[in-house]
């Protein structure tokens, strides 16, 4: 199960890194979406990605 | 006298706290990409990777594995392979926990490696297993940490052979051979 989890995250984070890189409203459409999702591993992602650090 | 604390920021603070709330893996992952970032100071890189370093004993999984060549793709071993290319394992995590703290402080870095038992006792697989070990980022880690402790002349008395030794004694895997004769 875990291991399936990874490769969903990983797919997303992938995604949201391609998205940022465009700098169009979709990615912060997303990462914000992202902030608020059920799921405290994407939670604590997206929140990265905000501080630039990922 | 100024606390060191207070420059810190509070964004990177929130940040590790959320990272604590996560499965150990994940949030090691983040927290070591914290103490990577520049605007961090020695002493907060060096606490942050010493709490890692501790979490470790909570990573679900030992140590990495990967699939046996010519496994079909779209499989669970593939995948499982997959996950464990992220080095989210607890002796993957170490590695990179012990090669950045050698960057800080050589000394507590070789404190760390210690504290890594030289036997990691896999366990024998069998024909089988459709995974095996994959150990390539650990046994790096011993050479490069002594080359950066030891001096010419503790190397002259044998003083790193004395700490390398451990590893080679504790090959029990054909898997941690090759790696370990790098």
């Amino acid at each position: 199960m875990i291991a399936t989890l990874r490769l969903t995250e990983k797919e997303l984070l992938e995604l949201l890194r391609l998205l940022q890189g465009k700098k169009g409203d979709e990615s912060s459409t997303l990462l914000d979406s992202l902030m608020y999702s059920k799921n405290p591993v994407l939670q604590v992602h997206a929140k990265l990605i905000k501080t630039n650090l990922n | 006298m100024k606390n060191p604390a207070a420059k810190r920021s509070v964004d990177l603070q929130n940040l590790i706290n959320d990272a604590r709330s996560l499965p150990a893996e994940f949030a090691i992952d983040i927290v070591l990409r914290v103490a990577a970032a520049n605007n961090v100071d020695k002493k907060w890189k060096q606490e942050i990777l010493a709490e890692a370093f501790i979490l470790t004993s909570a990573v679900q999984n030992e140590v990495r594995l990967k699939g046996k060549p010519r496994i079909p793709v779209d499989t669970r071993v593939n995948y499982r392979s997959y996950a464990f290319d992220l080095k989210l394992d607890a002796l993957s995590l170490r590695s990179k926990i012990i090669s950045q703290m050698l960057l800080l402080d050589k000394d507590h870095a070789l404190r760390m490696l210690n504290q890594i038992p030289p036997n990691l006792r896999l366990t024998a697989l069998s024909c089988s297993d459709q995974m095996v070990y994959n150990g390539d980022e650990f046994y790096k880690m011993p050479g490069s940490v002594t080359n950066a402790v030891y001096t010419e002349r503790k190397v002259q008395q044998g003083e790193r052979v004395q700490c390398l030794l451990p590893y080679i004694e504790g090959l029990t895997s054909p898997a941690q051979s090759f790696p370990c004769s790098g």
